[in-house]
């Protein structure tokens, strides 16, 4: 049986194609503004349509001793700069400082370097998951120690309790009280903070009249102090590694006579105290790869590519790793040593597994691909402050948005003076800056990326500016096809914003790195947008008036 | 701090006039262009160290990002003096962009925190004296 198939040609009009486009187009139009208006969520209670907002922004300060020449204190201090510039972080200040103090004084204050690891474990050991965020590893661990923490400061707990397991001297250290006051004025209470860490017997305690208990000049020693006073909204314990991290990496190899068989010390194989140093160190790498290989399950995993600079270098690190064959050495990255089983040989690197997450890769690639501290440094506190954010109401600022801009609007009808154009330009004018922003709060809703309302407020602002100059000045609408002078002002217009953009982006720091990213996205967006406002509604007219 | 400023000051100026020597290639109008950028800067360091000192600002990191903004408005305003013929029309023409955008930025601006709107004032203040440097530069030398 032969089905006979109906002839279904569609009479498709010259205005078919036009039709389906403005309707689509007006379609977009439209939902993109549902879902860009605030609280549109409430409207659409099955999709998630909320804005997500960084809030996350904290603020705190680190007190570094970075030891006695003032010089590498200078150097470090750049060093840390260089790397928080790097990241990105929205605002930080670093002060160098020097400071006298007793011997007394700076034992008190310091703390065992084994409370801030800062190995670059990927398994991270001294941090803890919570809610997808990772808390930052914290100097100090005393929650049994109620006594200390009533007075000392964080900092001071940790060295107390693991200097001082005699509760009589944890009650000396509490009558020390403040340390920059004992600094400053009351240096016989700073003699009783000392003696109390020398001895356990309170009657022990010196008489404070006796001038003979007053340091004298050769009882003081100096100190440089870094202070890093960093806000930001990035991971708290990255900020940690980059301002505390003195990245030294050595390759070393296992000490003789060492085993790592020992059940009950099964960190053994990470102290560097169990190897020796081979010679190679960050001097012999020209540059550290961080990159996304395939691990043994064949699942994308990065890897630390520990590659020798070309020439002499390579070729003793080639007859190192051919005379260690078969057996175990180790990457030390900050004292912690990550082991490394040499079964290849000779050959021209170290591959390291370091972790899945891109952003953590990202951040070790800038880390080992910073300079290294030219002095150690030990903690002295950290102060948690109270970060200074914008408060700015989303739905009250979208709202006064959207009045201006109708206002402008109006504005451009009036000053408009071709009637034909009056229209087509207050409209263009009010679709453009209206959609650009739109576009974009949309695409933050959707894809649940977080922003920073600040940015977003700048950006819409610039949007409207940008939009006033292409559609009312006509600077950026038609101009390209009408002449070459035209042509040449729009793109004087571009290129000079791009310039700028570019070089902050690139070059800048903070906020304005951050605000040069998002400034980039504005003008190509108010550009497309523009032009394609100006030909939706010229078409729009057209169609109507048929 | 000197660095950063000449840093975060000077690139949009070279910007600016890289762009237009080479779109334009008009040396003289180019000199209008860096007085009226230098005018420019001038009210916006100004306005910097006087709302810092005067409101005790805590933004400082932002405050830069203003530059960018008030460039912007400038270089639409060049922009905007090159394609008019004649001073007068062009005159009409800025007057009408500046009006647009204060009311578009402080319309807006209305619910931003007071910081906010300093910036955005000084912006607008600093690209506005700018922008009439230029005019008249433009204007003196074509009499």
């Amino acid at each position: 049986m032969k089905l006979k198939i109906p002839d279904l040609k569609l009479k498709i009009g010259p205005d078919f194609w036009k039709t389906i486009l403005l309707a689509s187009a007006t379609a977009i139009i439209i939902s993109t503004f549902f879902i860009a208006m605030p609280l549109s969520e409430k409207l659409f209670p099955g999709i998630r349509y909320d804005l997500k907002l960084k809030s996350n922004t904290w603020k705190k300060t680190f007190v570094l001793d970075a030891g006695a020449s003032y010089e590498d204190a200078k150097e470090t201090a750049t060093i840390i700069g260089s790397r928080l510039n790097k990241y990105q972080v929205e605002e930080y200040e670093i002060e160098v400082y020097t400071k006298r103090e007793t011997f007394d004084e700076s034992m008190n204050q310091q703390i065992p370097s084994d409370v801030i690891d800062l190995g670059a474990d990927s398994d991270k050991t001294d941090s803890e998951e919570t809610n997808g965020v990772r808390e930052s590893v914290e100097p100090q661990d005393n929650s049994d120690n109620s006594v200390e923490n009533q007075v000392a400061p964080e900092s001071e707990k940790s060295q107390d309790n693991s200097d001082n397991s005699d509760s009589q001297t944890d009650n000396e250290l509490n009558d020390a009280t403040d340390i920059d006051d004992a600094t400053d004025t009351d240096i016989d209470d700073a003699a009783d903070t000392g003696n109390a860490l020398d001895t356990a017997d309170a009657d022990n305690t010196p008489d404070t009249d006796d001038p003979s208990e007053i340091p004298s000049e050769q009882d003081y020693t100096t100190t440089n102090i870094i202070e890093v006073t960093v806000q930001t909204t990035k991971d708290e314990y990255m900020i940690q590694m980059l301002i505390m991290s003195t990245n030294k990496i050595k390759i070393m190899t296992v000490k003789d006579g060492v085993t790592f068989d020992d059940p009950n010390n099964p960190f053994a194989k990470n102290l560097e105290e169990n190897y020796q140093e081979s010679g190679f160190d960050n001097s012999s790498f020209r540059y550290i790869a961080v990159k996304q290989l395939t691990n043994s399950q064949g699942d994308p995993y990065y890897f630390t590519i520990f590659k020798p600079i070309p020439g002499p270098t390579a070729k003793e690190f080639r007859d190192f790793m051919a005379s260690t064959i078969g057996q175990e050495i180790g990457v030390s990255i900050d004292g912690f040593v990550k082991p490394y089983a040499n079964y290849m040989g000779e050959q021209d690197g170290i591959l390291l597994p370091l972790t899945t997450d891109p952003e953590e890769a990202r951040f070790y690639r800038l880390l080992f691909n910073s300079e290294s501290f030219p002095t150690s440094i030990q903690v002295k506190d950290i102060v948690e402050k109270e970060p200074l954010v914008m408060k700015i109401d989303y739905v009250k600022t979208t709202l006064a948005f959207i009045v201006g801009a109708v206002t402008v609007a109006l504005m451009i009808y009036v000053f408009t003076k071709h009637q034909n154009q009056k229209l087509t330009k207050a409209f263009s004018f009010l679709l453009s800056t209206g959609f650009t922003t739109a576009l974009a709060i949309s695409f933050f809703k959707i894809t649940r990326n977080e922003i920073d309302l600040f940015n977003l407020a700048i950006g819409g602002l610039l949007s409207s500016i940008l939009s006033v100059g292409m559609v009312f000045t006509k600077i950026g609408v038609t101009d390209v096809k009408k002449s070459s002078k035209q042509g040449s002002r729009l793109l004087f217009v571009l290129t000079s914003i791009g310039i700028i953009v570019l070089t902050f982006r690139y070059l800048g720091n903070g906020y304005l790195h951050q605000f040069s990213r998002s400034t980039s996205l504005v003008v190509i967006g108010t550009y497309i947008i523009s032009n394609l406002s100006w030909i939706y509604f010229t078409n729009l007219k057209t169609y109507f008036k048929k | 701090m000197t660095l950063q400023f000449i840093f975060i000051a000077g690139v949009p100026f070279v910007a600016i006039l890289a762009a237009y020597l080479y779109f334009y290639r008009n040396l003289r109008n180019s000199l209008s262009i860096a007085a009226g950028y230098l005018a420019m800067t001038i009210t916006y360091s100004a306005t910097y160290l006087l709302t810092n000192y005067q409101f005790n600002l805590n933004f400082e990191g932002i405050q830069e990002t203003g530059v960018i903004f008030s460039s912007v408005i400038f270089i639409i305003a060049t922009a905007i003096l090159e394609s008019a013929k004649k001073p007068q029309l062009s005159s009409k023409m800025i007057i009408q962009f500046f009006a647009l955008i204060f009311v578009s930025s402080f319309s807006t601006a209305l619910f931003l925190p007071s910081e906010m709107i300093l910036i955005i004032l000084s912006s607008f203040l600093a690209s506005l004296i700018g922008t009439a440097v230029q005019f008249l530069m433009r204007s003196l030398r074509k009499e």
